[in-house]
């Protein structure tokens, strides 16, 4: 038997007895055995632990209890997640071997709804980057070009299931770090809104911006996903208590006919890859075709969103990074003598470049008479963003943008340039700076290489989002083929 | 040319929770290393904090009855910096939003009162501790007293001298006593000083250049620091050299400040909001509940010892030193003593127990009824004072009512009028020289008998029935 | 821009061509960053609203020393062990 591709119909099997969870795993330790040498999309695999895991669901099933509604279902951890007892490294050499006393909420979550974690995946250090580049454990593959990034920072989550190794993998969005490598790798991306999600246990990057998210090849799985890492933590005082929505129900209820789409005047022009305009618009008058109404709204933030993204996002990440001092658990540099050269040094051998850069960056943000003219001017500019939206979606219900202005580029293309790097996140950081959520669906192909067009909605708007990403799904001209690396091969089968 | 020094305090308290600011983790003092630590309060990746409630309470508890200005909304903010005894490399405290703004601490010296002005007081989390190690070049790190509630109390630059300094110390330990917000135990640092010293000529408006003296964990320390900082800083200038804007230790052996730290510019604190923990609106509901709930402070408690019981201002004075005196006193007047012998008994024979013991009230044996008790013995004739005493030191070694320690010690005084005039009689018969004194006009005759009615009866007897009845029976 | 002083915030030790590199490219970044400073904006002004909790005092027993100290660099089974501060503080 074929193992399914959507964690949906997969859960489905292993509930009622028609596939088992072991034998499911198989199938993902296998395919990971053959993908991983040339995808590394995982920094560990926990095969035996992954195995214990099945077994016990397995056994649930025996004993006719129900697992939950992620029975026997692998799934992987973007390696900034906690988990109890297992390396949690967020591709940091300073965080090499460490391993956490505690569990992150989500990872609690997925366990408890019979989820079978298979391990963790690479990204860029610390979440830092929008490539995967910037791993202290060498670069992920995007399965559909060896030599291109995944994406990032959630590459490694992204390519894990773009090749098919596993149907749900979680990461983490800071600035678009679920939705660009989405896109970039022709999955769907969701990045929840801001409080949604419980961030306990989730390594902290810009901490009012990072939200977790799950990343799938259906929008359902990403419904399903959501729906179980979802809603109130005790340990999280900025989650929100509110129950979730039955996203599911909005799936299936479905009707682009009652849908307004807005989309920004300049999203498609300057600094847009021709390419990726041309797959978002066709995208988008299939939806107009299928009885969505679209409207073109001025949202003038683009100049804007990249200093405010940055000097929020690097400012909380210096005060956040300050941990790492060799102190009580990480790499410590020996330097035996003095304590204050002992951290120094401990940080300057235990990040990388781009870490580094950040933190420089946000140090000088927050620093005497310079925070004035760059945090806080950032923080306020972020009400000012808010404001737009807010008018904005007085008219619409979601927003539509392309994800990532360029489909796949390739490695060591854009590493030497940060500000170039920056830039691409254009349409990605306004929904975190904003606390909206977010989604990546694919729309199309750029050159062979996969696109993706992002929906924006109001704050706890899921629902919404959720049935317009479903509507955009349905009109795509044809089910796209899998990557040329994935668990099945390069095949025009459609995805389940 | 006359000097006048301008002080400031900055003290921390430790709020009496059961557990620390952002984590569940016990507050106790004195537990084994690294034992009340969590992911949260070691500062591990991806933990978060949430805001104990207490803490929060305990704080508003203490602006309200200090009179500060209490915001509609207060917040967090991050303090960043670096160091082995600060797990997540910033502390949690508050920068421009404190839980309470301005207010105010009435002190009494030589007899006049001034009220001292609070700046703010804000909550914060504590670090844990560095200890150096003998011999080897290593510290080290105990993390149980990190995250742990503080209540940071700034005062403003109103002090004068080391004895107002003393005094509003003093002040402020007693009314957070009062409010049992904290327990004020400065050995275990429950209680720690700072003090902003600096010195201008007299008539001078504006501040000098000022020091800050740390380490101050005594009362003792901060006035013998603080005098010896003002008297440093004078001869300084009037040496003709200037005071550089630094942090200075108190050394108790040497009796010295000495430098620690030269402020250069200003530290770069990085302050921002905490994104981690939403802003917290104070709700008038909330505020005014805690605002019912407050005890009576002090000053508060000794208007009405006054006016109800007529005690002296200095009975007063000692009586509300400390809170559990006071409800101690309350109780023995509940128990139907009066208020003068209640106060006597407590500021003579229970302080003095007190100071020979170890200080502490809730560890006395001699419960406040039974003192009422033994208070009504007397007032009824039964013991006399001095037997009393004998009772009284009984009853605090043994933990005896007072009727018992009386009877075990055969304390009773004989007041039975028949059994007396016997005895009287018996002495008058014996004596008629001292009595031909007394009615000579001798009056301290009727002193020498009375001694010896009491020599018969062991000095049992009730001695103003007895020399009821002498009188009595002399003038026959 | 004064990297060394930014560095020294930081506790980060940089070569010289870090230092040289890092003070290039931020002077870069911040420069594109300037156009910020024209929006008019709220000081203090917040992008959402978040609804605050807050916890009962209850104790939580805290996990065996041993599980946070065992991955610490350095320890002696009771503290985490440092070399010692030499900057006087
Ligand atoms: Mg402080
Ligand atoms: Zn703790």
């Amino acid at each position: 038997m074929i193992t399914p591709e959507t964690a949906t119909e997969l859960s489905r099997r292993v509930r009622n007895g028609e596939q088992s969870a072991t034998e499911v795993l198989e199938t993902t330790l296998s395919a990971i055995e053959k993908l991983e040498p040339s995808l590394h999309a995982f920094l560990t695999v926990e095969a035996e632990l992954a195995r214990r895991t099945a077994s016990e669901v397995d056994a649930a099933i025996g004993r006719g209890e129900d697992p939950g509604p992620l029975a026997g279902v692998p799934v992987a951890l973007k390696d900034n997640i906690c988990t109890k007892g297992l390396p949690t490294t967020c591709g940091s050499r300073i965080l090499d071997g460490y391993r956490p006393p505690h569990d992150a909420t989500v990872t609690t979550r997925l366990r408890q709804a019979g989820a079978v974690l298979v391990g963790k995946t690479n990204l860029d250090e610390f979440a830092m980057g929008s490539s995967t580049e910037n791993s202290a454990f060498g670069p992920t593959s995007n399965p559909w070009d060896l030599d291109r990034v995944p994406g990032g920072s959630s590459g490694g989550s992204a390519a894990a299931v773009s090749g098919g190794l596993v149907t749900i993998a979680l990461g983490s969005d800071t600035g678009g770090s679920i939705r660009q490598p989405a896109s970039l790798c022709g999955i769907v991306g969701l990045k929840p809104t801001y409080g949604r999600v419980s961030r306990f246990g989730l390594v902290a990057f810009g901490s009012s911006l990072d939200q977790i998210g799950p990343l799938t090849n259906t929008v359902a799985d990403a419904a399903l996903a959501l729906s179980i890492i979802e809603g109130a933590d005790p340990k999280d005082a900025t989650c929100d208590t509110r129950p979730g929505d039955d996203y599911a129900a909005a799936i299936a209820a479905r009707d682009p006919g009652r849908l307004t789409i807005g989309v920004p005047k300049d999203s498609l022009a300057e600094g847009v890859d021709p390419g990726v305009a041309a797959a978002v618009k066709a995208s988008l008058e299939a939806l107009e075709k299928s009885g969505a109404k679209l409207v073109e709204i001025d949202l003038p933030i683009r100049d804007i969103v990249i200093p405010t993204y940055y000097l929020v996002a690097t400012g909380e990440a210096s005060s956040n990074l300050a941990r790492y001092d060799g102190v009580r658990y990480g790499e410590r540099a020996e330097v035996e003598d003095d304590l204050q050269k002992m951290m120094c040094a401990s940080r300057g051998r235990g990040f990388g470049a781009e870490v580094k850069r950040r933190i420089l960056l946000g140090t000088y943000a927050l620093s005497a008479g310079y925070a004035d003219a760059y945090y806080r001017k950032a923080s306020a500019a972020r009400a000012w963003l808010a404001q737009h939206f807010a008018k904005a979606f007085e008219s619409v219900d979601v927003i539509a943008t392309p994800t990532s202005p360029t489909p796949a580029f390739r490695r060591g293309e854009k590493v030497q340039d940060p500000l170039q790097m920056y830039m691409c996140d254009v349409f990605s950081v306004p929904a975190n700076l904003v606390g909206l959520p977010g989604i990546s669906v694919p729309c199309g192909f750029d050159d062979g290489l996969p696109v993706g067009l992002q929906l924006v909605a109001p704050r706890f708007r899921e629902a919404t989002l959720l049935e317009a990403a479903a509507c955009a799904e349905d009109v795509r001209a044809e089910p796209p083929p899998w990557p040329p690396h994935h668990r099945l091969g390069s095949s025009s089968e459609g995805r389940a | 040319m006359s000097w006048e020094s301008v002080i400031g305090l900055e003290v921390h308290v430790q709020l009496e929770t059961k557990t620390k600011l952002f984590c569940g983790c016990r507050t106790s003092f004195g537990e084994s290393p690294n034992s009340q630590t969590c992911p949260v309060c070691s500062g591990h990746p991806g933990v978060l904090p949430v805001l104990n409630r207490q803490a929060v309470d305990l704080a508003l508890r203490f602006g309200l009855a200090l009179g500060c200005e209490i915001p509609e909304v207060t917040k967090f903010d991050r303090k960043n910096y670096f160091y082995p005894d600060l797990p997540k490399g910033y502390q949690i405290s508050q920068y421009d939003q404190p839980i309470n703004g301005r207010g105010g601490l009435d002190i009494t010296v030589d007899g006049q009162t001034r009220r001292i002005g609070i700046t703010r007081a804000h909550l914060e989390e504590d670090a844990g501790k560095l200890i150096h190690v003998e011999h080897r070049p290593v510290s080290h790190v105990d993390l149980n007293r990190a995250g742990t509630p503080l209540l940071e109390i700034v005062s403003e630059p109103d002090l004068r001298t080391p004895d107002e300094a003393l005094a509003y110390l003093k002040a402020l330990r007693q009314i957070v006593l009062y409010l049992e917000v904290s327990d004020g135990n400065m050995e275990e640092g429950s209680l720690r000083c700072d003090a902003n010293v600096s010195v201008r000529k007299q008539g001078q408006e504006t501040l000098g250049t000022k020091t800050e003296i740390k380490n101050l964990n005594s009362f003792k320390h901060v006035h013998k620091a603080i005098e010896y900082e003002i008297a440093r800083q004078i001869r300084e200038l009037e040496g003709g050299g200037r005071i550089r804007q630094e942090t200075r230790l108190w050394n108790d052996v040497t009796g010295e400040t000495r430098v620690m730290r030269v402020k250069e510019g200003a530290d770069d604190y990085r302050y921002f909001p905490e994104p981690d923990l939403p802003e917290i609106r104070i709700t008038d509901e909330r505020r005014e509940a805690i605002r019912k709930q407050l005890p009576e402070l002090p000053a508060q408690v000794r208007q009405r010892l006054i006016a109800e019981h007529g005690l002296s201002e200095y009975d007063v004075e000692v009586l509300t030193d400390e809170r559990d005196l006071v409800l101690y006193f309350e109780d023995v007047v509940a128990g139907g003593a009066s208020a003068k012998d209640a106060a006597n008994w407590i500021l003579n024979d229970i302080r003095r127990l007190l100071n020979e013991g170890d200080d502490r009230l809730t560890s006395l044996r001699i419960e406040a009824k039974a003192l009422a008790e033994l208070i009504a013995l007397v007032q009824a004739g039964r013991v006399s004072t001095q037997a009393a005493r004998k009772a009284f030191d009984r009853m605090a070694a043994s933990g005896d009512d007072a009727e018992s320690a009386v009877k075990a010690l055969g304390l009773e005084q004989i007041s039975d009028r028949g059994e007396l005039e016997e005895k009287v009689r018996a002495v008058i018969a014996s004596k008629p020289d001292i009595v031909e004194q007394y009615r000579g006009g001798k009056t301290k005759a009727l002193d020498a008998l009375m001694g010896l009615v009491m020599r018969e009866t062991k000095g049992k007897a009730n001695p103003g029935l007895v020399r009821q009845i002498l009188g009595e029976l002399l003038s026959e | 821009m004064d990297i060394d002083r930014i560095a020294e915030l930081a506790r980060l030790d940089l070569s010289p061509d870090e230092r040289a590199r890092y003070g290039r490219e931020l002077e870069g970044i911040l420069a594109h960053f300037e156009r910020l400073q024209s929006l008019e904006t709220v000081d203090g002004a917040s992008a959402f609203h978040l609804e605050a909790i807050e916890r009962d005092d209850e104790p939580v027993d805290s996990p065996p020393r041993d599980e946070l100290l065992r991955g610490a660099p350095s320890h002696d089974g009771e503290h985490y062990e440092v070399p010692r501060v030499i900057a006087s503080e």
